[in-house]
């Protein structure tokens, strides 16, 4: 009885079987089992029971006061007194020292962390005040913390607030206090939610199948057997695919009970979105193996790939990229779907450009498997 | 056979292993190209030659935003004018308020979504599609006038970070550039001076501390990770006069010395691209040099603990993960100190970046040097008993 190994009964069996193979060795390895399942539950706990604030603390100034004078003084008490922001200042009676000698120190301090900023009350102080009711008040801010820094911008400005309300001194002047939408305060882990979840499922899906071609020793043999190199291909996919939809669920099923993190979309909707992530960095994973003739190779692509990625979605965001990038895509679906509430059509942008990324590396892995690829390990 | 002999022929093992090491890691040539090319790549797309970056794509422009080196695309921005107050002859000062925006506008660096209904710039920001508005109240001209402050109301969106980046920095900028074309100084004319950020590299500048030692780091401990559990002929070896110590050893050399040549490269690029410091080259090198030799010796660790290649690889991801994701968001100073990665990030802010002396930070030195030291041991102590080496 011949069998016809090119029809597609006999492809969906083989690649079933490939699958089920699969499967079973993935299974068996313990470590990337811990991989997948326990640095999500780790994270996600580090995150979400650890403390954040964007105000990094106390702001120490140093007001160099040149005027001396009594409204000097109360603007100094302004600060000190302020009850608003914790702001720790110190004036040039604290270290005995002239203004000039103060302001040199302050100077001298500002790239240090013993300070964050200075302000300087120009001798003129009070009677500009008085006389044309405003006056010059130079600000020197360490940008090199810009958490610290914009502390400190707020604390300044709350401060000048709160004395111009104290003394009603007011002049032509244009303010705003900035609200935030939503206004239900969010947590850190609410807020890294979208990022975080993208960056572990594309970082343990994608390093994990960094090896699926390169660090399997009897695919040299079964490619001997009638099987196609591409049906290989969409196996090791879907393999790796069926674990990552274990993955998804763990982590949104840990965030929502564990965290208390609130869906505003279907949850089917959520993951959907999540498992065409996991696709792609499946797919992008066994492209590098591919293209690999060592582990070291394979998970150096890995490294290669993931480093510059974040630095384009986090830092650089070159606009022609950033568009194409994983991470971008997901978390930025995520952010729509799960807090902003809307459907899955509605993030169709984001689902078609990871669509196409995708289709894209498939076809070249399969092109590059089937005609290009020699050697095996 | 004389102690200082015996010294000798052990120094020109050790010469002989090293040279050994190097041309294995030499002869993999890809391996070799993305060592090479990470770290480069690191340095040209922070040095901006790819392009991206702050508002304006420039070094100049983005205020506030772009000094945090934050990814910034065009914000879009709701805008309502509410005020029919009179206050001065012959203008409109509310009006003038929004010309600045559609100014902004113009010169492609915000969009401005003008509307009169504040519920329909509620949907939009609810919907992302604007990340901020802008309401100018009822009596804006009149309060102004009068000499008195005008409150513009401003919602903002914090769903996403980098539009609110982006949003914040050019509201920032279009209210202080009005506020000096019409001479509003306010009771306080601030004259704020961003101090310690250099004219050139801003990106690298902000990248530094949390980019560099990342990607030596990795690049260290991933390929230190392979050296003992995929050296095949560290079994034979073992048989020769060389001794573990001696094999361990020379891994360590020739690896450090490749990463010693990409710290250089590093460096070199990055003050090429514009790159300013406060502190010294040396102590900038060394902290580098610090954080890739740690990296090695974590990565010699994990190869020495683990019984596969496929092992040592997901040591290194469970590792390099949880402290990416640590630096990122966890703010505990006791779990930080502990981390490598972390550790190198405060040495280069308080000694590259603020100048600082090396002194200054003597506990983050000295965990850097035990950590090294007792991980370096651990690892020679476990790959000498370990019995299996394949």
């Amino acid at each position: 009885m011949s069998i016809d190994i090119r029809s597609l009964k006999e492809r969906r069996k083989r690649i079933f079987s490939l699958i089920r193979k699969e499967l079973d060795t993935l299974i068996r390895d313990k470590v990337s089992m811990v991989i997948l399942f326990i640095i999500p539950i780790c994270v996600i706990a580090l995150i979400g029971l650890g403390e954040f604030s964007l105000m990094s603390g106390a702001v120490d100034l140093y007001i160099i006061d040149y005027d001396d004078s009594e409204r000097s003084q109360e603007f100094i008490d302004t600060f000190i007194y302020n009850t608003t922001t914790e702001v720790y200042v110190k004036v040039k009676e604290d270290f005995d020292m002239t203004a000039q000698e103060f302001e040199e120190l302050a100077e001298e301090k500002l790239p240090t962390t013993e300070i964050v900023a200075y302000i300087i009350l120009v001798e003129n102080f009070s009677e500009n005040l008085i006389v044309n009711g405003s006056t010059e008040l130079p600000i020197y801010i360490d940008f090199i913390d810009f958490f610290s820094a914009f502390s400190a911008q707020a604390s300044i400005l709350d401060a000048t607030v709160h004395y111009q309300l104290n003394n009603q001194e007011f002049e032509s002047d244009l303010f705003y206090f900035p609200v935030m939408r939503p206004q239900a305060s969010i947590n850190i882990l609410q807020t890294a939610a979208p990022f975080l979840t993208a960056v572990m499922i594309f970082a343990c899906m994608n390093l994990i199948t960094t090896q699926c071609i390169v660090g399997d020793k009897p695919l040299k043999r079964l490619l001997t057997t009638p099987t196609f190199r591409f049906e290989v291909i969409i196996a090791k996919i879907g393999a790796y695919t069926i674990l990552g939809i274990f993955q998804i669920v763990l982590i949104l099923i840990f965030l929502e009970f564990g965290f208390n993190i609130q869906y505003r979309c279907l949850f089917i909707e959520l993951f959907l979105m999540l498992l065409l992530l996991v696709v792609n960095s499946v797919v992008i994973g066994v492209f590098f193996s591919s293209i690999s003739s060592s582990r070291l190779q394979s998970s150096q692509l890995f490294l290669f790939f993931f480093i510059i990625m974040l630095l384009i979605t986090q830092i650089v965001r070159i606009p022609a990229i950033v568009n194409f990038l994983p991470l971008e895509q997901a978390s930025s679906a995520f952010i729509e779907l799960a807090y902003r509430g809307k459907s899955l059509f509605e993030v169709w942008p984001n689902l078609l450009n990871l669509t196409i990324i995708t289709l894209f590396v498939f076809a070249i892995n399969i092109l590059f498997f089937q005609y290009i690829k020699k050697e095996f390990v | 056979m004389g102690k200082l002999e015996k010294l000798n022929k052990r120094l020109f093992r050790i010469y002989g292993l090293y040279l050994k090491e190097l041309r294995v890691l030499l002869k993999d040539n890809f391996a070799m190209l993305i060592i090479f090319a990470l770290p480069i790549f690191l340095v040209l797309f922070l040095g901006g030659v790819f392009g991206g970056g702050g508002i304006g794509g420039g070094e100049g422009g983005g205020g506030l935003a772009s000094l945090m080196g934050g990814g910034l695309e065009i914000p879009a921005i709701g805008l309502i004018d509410n005020d029919n107050s009179e206050g001065f002859t012959n203008i409109d000062l509310s009006k003038m308020f929004v010309n600045k925006c559609y100014q902004y506008e113009r010169s492609g660096e915000v969009e401005i979504i003008e509307s009169n209904n504040q519920s329909e710039l509620e949907v939009l920001l609810g919907n992302g599609v604007i990340s901020a508005y802008i309401i100018i109240p009822e009596m804006f001209e009149y309060n102004i006038s009068i000499h008195f402050p005008a409150i513009l109301i401003v919602v903002i969106d914090i769903l996403e970070i980098s539009g609110l980046q982006s949003s914040q920095g050019i509201i920032d900028t279009i209210i202080e550039e009005f506020k000096d074309e019409n001479n509003f100084t306010g009771v306080f004319n601030y004259e704020i001076t961003r101090a310690n950020i250099p004219k050139t590299g801003r990106q690298l500048f902000s990248g530094l501390p949390l980019y560099f030692p990342m990607v030596l780091f990795a690049i260290a401990s991933l390929t230190g990770a392979q050296l003992i559990v995929s050296d095949i002929p560290k079994d034979r070896m073992a048989l020769t006069p060389a001794n573990k110590f001696e094999i361990i050893l020379s891994k360590l050399l020739s690896m450090q010395s490749l990463m010693t040549i990409l710290v250089i490269i590093i460096l070199i690029l990055s003050y090429f691209l514009g790159l300013q410091i406060r502190g010294s080259i040396f102590d900038f090198f060394w902290i580098l040099f610090l954080c890739a030799l740690l990296g090695v010796i974590y990565g010699l660790f994990m190869s020495s603990v683990a019984r596969e290649p496929l092992e040592a690889l997901q040591l290194f991801i469970f590792a390099f993960l949880f402290q990416i994701i640590s630096v990122l968001f966890v703010q505990n100073e006791l779990i930080l100190i502990l981390l490598p990665l972390s550790n190198a990030s405060h040495l280069i802010t308080a000694i590259a970046l603020r100048g600082q002396s090396p002194l200054s930070e003597p506990i983050y030195y000295l965990i850097q040097y035990l950590e090294c030291t007792l991980l370096f041991f651990a690892a020679y102590l476990i790959y000498r008993y370990k019995k299996a080496l394949l």
